[in-house]
């Protein structure tokens, strides 16, 4: 029956209706459409989940050659449950995006802007599900260049999102072309392009062009997920990008390059941290805790919400990257457990930022005034997503935070220690710099009244719920990531 | 003298891939750093089609004629990578004429006073 | 004497980076990119690797140099002077990288090697049972419409996904498609350029359906054959003007047609499934090999319907900014 192809289908929904909407003459149909859509992807996202739970690996071969001959989908716990995250990350921006696209974007060019959402959709979860190097790829390229699109979209608002996006353009194409140059290496000296079966062939294979293949592959994925030094196109991209986008991507790029570093250590190099004989891992925990504190004291510097957000959302990669460098099941555990709750707050933060720019027209500090009287509901959402930022207890947060800590701590690493602690403090700092912004700076008449449009009331109130209910009980999220981290490691948690 | 002619084309290729990585990084304008950034992929592609040749072979098409052949896979991966290596082109070219349009420039170092966080938010034309 | 040959063109091809790198005229720069692109296609050739040799002479060196000299057009022909501080930081880059590179090289597989492992892994099969499970004598054809046609497929939609990208960055105020008088009925006067013109596009017309049925028995296949077709009427434009151009083929029609080619390719792959089989399995539609012949010439009319369109588009957007 139909759902047994959902493997191929949950890519191929969004990816052939995109066309569709494209040509729709209708900016209203196409936004519905393109929400329906991705809602169904997400139903058929959860489908897959369920196999997977039950430790079920389902392989897919495309047009049924098999692999290596063939490309092949292989999902497993960790690929469901990262589908699921993009899936519903779509969902809940196709809600946004409609009504946030407002006066900035042209009626006729509506439809492509929701054709490129799902094309971008279907472009990481591609790259999530697939079993094949080369096949990552094409779909990085794919969610790629839907996303620079995306971004200069901004340029209605504010043109710097078109160098932003430029930038972008520039040092992604870059990246890919890394990571193409990593593959021509490890394909020389193995002949193949199946990720399990690279997994195989790589310890009888040369060893020079295995570390030097890893370490372009490493260097690329380095730009996509912002990695010190190559962090530098997220905070614009992130604070020019109309509003809802960035909320997709704060959800969803950034961790699908973690997913791949995930990924390409358990299946090609066969030990996770290692890519080839290079011990990545080693590199991992000093870059993440750079990225940690520099992130968190940038944001504090920063005059505009979103721009905020962004260094927030570097400092948290950080922290993502200090867990995956720790290792062991504990560490990939903490990691995953912090991509899923920080996709969850970060969302949540940006949807009501979301509501915000589109009631007061900018997202400056200044333009907050006023919002804890006037705002009252976007307000309290706002102040949950800071308190599952600083990590309080009763917030996703400070699971998230905890798990890291436990880990360092019991490894005597006090300097990881310290500086999570640190940075937890310096998030005190910035996100009451947004409280004193909203609620205390004098209220202001020339900034529209009234509060969160409903088209953004849904998705941020189901991510701040979210934020809370995961702080309350955070099994669910725990369980799967010490699952994921055990099958990964090959060992029964 | 064999070893060497036999590393010779691969490292023609590593001096183009960092010709054209140089250009990227170190000019400063748009539509340059585009073109090196296509100097750079077409690079590795090159990279790719040395790995695949095989001596005294034959184009991968069947021919009673031939029994070696070179290998298939890198030319169907790299027919790939030269149309989405256009696409990158063609979008980046459009940002760039944006760019223009908006800024007065496509120069980075005039770019960067015009593109601080500080300055106020300002419409770019219409699109 | 292949050897000489091939240190030869490898060393123009560094010559002309080079070239690039040093040259302020970005026009010049845009020739040589270029020339770049068809010395690369020579290699290629050379190295037994005639697809694509042809696709990096249409798509390489054709559509890319247009579109660069369209946008030079706008932006402006002569770069400035670089600063000293980012070339000192490139160069030191680009060496470490490169050492990194010819470091890895030397433990490669020699140039040429037959019992290299990709030349004795998954492509054996390739080469071995084409025939008989494809049946089209072109293993580079049958490896991109079949055994990894799902790649291919993601292609196409990079190729629409640009499309729709530049569709929405030069919009236009109202952003609505091109129509008759909106852009300048710029055409050539010289008699030369229009007698050629007017030989070469029929003839281009011609070529564009051999190579792309062609292309299972000979290098070709939908890429090419888009490109090719795209750029017969961007060569048309060109000459005659692109007012001529929207009067002949409007671009409503062009984007429809460039969506419909990626629902072809996609299309494809639903019927399967809807017949019981794997997405993109061509023994749904036939017995072996048969269906996959079917397949393969659907695949390649979806292909070959984007790329076309996707072209033209994608120069017409660029070559009429700017005059509104």
């Amino acid at each position: 029956m139909i759902l047994d192809h959902a493997p191929a289908l949950v890519v191929a929904l969004p990816l052939l209706s995109a066309p569709l909407i494209a040509l729709l003459p209708r900016p209203a149909l196409a936004g519905m459409l393109t929400a329906l859509i991705a809602a169904l992807d997400l139903a058929l996202a959860i489908y897959l989940l369920g196999p997977a739970l039950d430790g079920t690996l389902v392989s897919y071969p495309l047009g049924n050659w098999l692999p290596p001959i063939g490309i092949e989908y292989r999902i497993d716990l960790l690929a469901a449950a990262m589908t699921v995250l993009i899936a519903g990350s779509a969902t809940l921006t196709a809600l946004m995006l409609p009504t946030a696209l407002g006066p900035e974007v042209a009626p006729g060019d509506r439809p492509r802007l929701f054709a490129a959402l799902l094309l971008c959709q279907a472009g990481l979860i591609g790259m999530v599900v697939t079993g094949d190097l080369f096949n990552v790829f094409v779909f990085l390229e794919i969610s790629s260049l839907s996303t620079y699109v995306l971004i200069a979209a901004g340029a209605g608002r504010d043109r710097r999102a078109l160098t932003a996006a430029f930038d972008y353009l520039v040092l992604g194409a870059t990246g890919a072309t890394f990571f193409v140059i990593g593959i021509a290496f490890l394909y020389i000296v193995t002949g193949t392009l199946n990720m399990a079966d690279l997994g195989e062939r790589l310890p009888g294979a040369g060893k020079r062009a295995i570390i030097v293949g890893s370490s372009f592959l490493f260097v690329g994925l380095a730009l996509k997920a912002a990695m010190l030094p190559l962090h530098r196109w997220l905070p614009n991209a992130y604070a020019y990008a109309p509003t809802a986008v960035t909320t997709f991507l704060a959800m969803t790029a950034t961790k699908v390059s973690i997913y791949l570093l995930i990924r390409l250590s358990d299946l090609v190099f066969q030990s996770p941290g290692e890519l080839g004989r290079v011990n990545f891992a080693a590199l991992l925990p000093p870059i993440g805790l750079a990225m940690l504190i520099m992130g968190s004291v940038m944001a504090v510097r920063s005059q505009d919400l979103k721009r905020l957000l962004a260094f927030s959302s570097i400092a948290n990669l950080g922290l993502m990257l200090i867990a995956l460098g720790l290792g062991a099941v504990a560490g990939i555990a903490a990691a995953l457990i912090n991509l899923f709750n920080h996709a969850v707050i970060k969302g949540g933060a940006f949807a009501v930022t979301a509501g915000i720019v589109h009631r007061r027209g900018s997202s400056s500090l200044a333009a907050l005034a006023g919002l804890s009287r006037d705002m009252p509901i976007a307000f309290v959402l706002l102040i949950i997503a800071g308190l599952g930022l600083i990590g309080v207890p009763l917030t996703a947060g400070f699971v998230s935070k905890l798990s890291v800590i436990q880990i360092a701590a019991g490894r005597e690493l006090w300097l990881l220690t310290g500086g999570i602690l640190l940075s937890s403090l310096i998030t005190v700092v910035y996100v009451w710099r947004v409280v004193e912004a909203a609620m205390l700076a004098p209220a202001r008449d020339d900034l529209p009244k009234g509060d969160l449009h409903p088209a953004f009331l849904l998705p941020a109130g189901l991510l701040a719920a979210g934020t809370i209910a995961l702080g309350i009980d955070s099994a669910p999220v725990v369980t799967v990531a010490t699952r994921i981290a055990g099958q990964i490691l090959g060992v029964t948690p | 003298m064999r070893d060497l002619i036999g590393l010779f084309p691969y490292w023609a290729v590593v001096v183009l891939m960092m010709t054209g990585l140089y250009i990227v990084i170190a000019q400063g304008n748009l539509v340059k750093k585009l073109v090196g950034l296509g100097i750079f992929q077409v690079s590795v592609f090159l990279l790719y089609i040395t790995a695949g040749v095989v001596e005294g072979g034959t184009p991968p098409i069947l021919n009673d004629q031939f029994t070696s052949y070179t290998n298939p896979l890198p030319s169907v991966l790299i027919l790939t990578a030269i149309v989405v290596g256009v696409a990158t082109l063609a979008v980046g070219l459009a940002l760039a004429v944006r760019i223009r349009e908006a800024f007065g420039t496509i120069e980075e170092d005039e770019l960067q006073p015009l593109a601080t966080p500080e300055q106020p938010a300002q419409k770019g034309p219409g699109a | 004497m292949e050897d000489f040959l091939m240190i030869g063109l490898l060393l123009v091809l560094c010559a002309t980076g080079i070239a690039i790198a040093f040259m302020r005229d970005l026009l010049v720069v845009a020739m040589l990119s270029g020339i770049f692109s068809f010395v690369c296609c020579a290699v290629f050739v050379l190295f037994d690797a005639p697809d694509v040799a042809f696709t990096e002479a249409c798509v390489g060196a054709g559509v890319s140099t247009v579109l660069t000299i369209a946008a030079i057009r706008l932006t402006g022909r002569r770069e400035k002077r670089e600063g000293r501080r980012a070339s000192v930081l490139g160069l030191t880059l680009a060496c470490i990288c490169g050492l990194a590179l010819i470091y890895g090289t030397l433990e490669l597989p020699r140039f040429g090697d037959p019992r290299a492992p990709s030349q004795t892994h998954v492509a054996p099969h390739y080469i071995d049972r084409t025939a008989e499970e494809v049946g089209v004598p072109n293993i580079v054809t049958a490896v991109l419409g079949s055994y990894r046609g799902y790649d291919t497929m993601g292609e196409t939609v990079v190729v629409f996904t640009a499309a729709l990208g530049v569709l929405i960055l030069l919009g236009g105020a109202q952003s609505r498609p091109l129509r008759r008088g909106d852009a300048p009925a710029r055409k050539d006067q010289d008699v030369v350029l229009r007698g050629i013109a007017a030989l070469f596009i029929p003839m281009t017309l011609f070529l564009a359906p051999y190579v792309q049925f062609h292309g299972a028995y000979s290098p070709g296949g939908g890429f090419q054959a888009g490109a090719i077709l795209g750029g017969a009427m961007i060569l048309y434009a060109l000459v005659f003007g692109i007012d001529r151009l929207n009067q002949l083929v409007p671009e409503r029609v062009l984007r429809v047609i460039a969506a419909l080619g990626v629902l072809t390719y996609g299309g494809t792959g639903v019927v399967t499934v809807l017949l019981g089989h794997r997405f993109l399995d061509y023994d749904a539609l036939g017995a072996r090999p048969a269906g996959q012949q079917i397949g393969l010439t659907a695949i390649e009319l979806g292909v070959f319907m984007t790329v076309a369109c996707v072209m033209i588009i994608l120069y017409q957007r660029f070559a009429s900014r700017g005059d509104q």
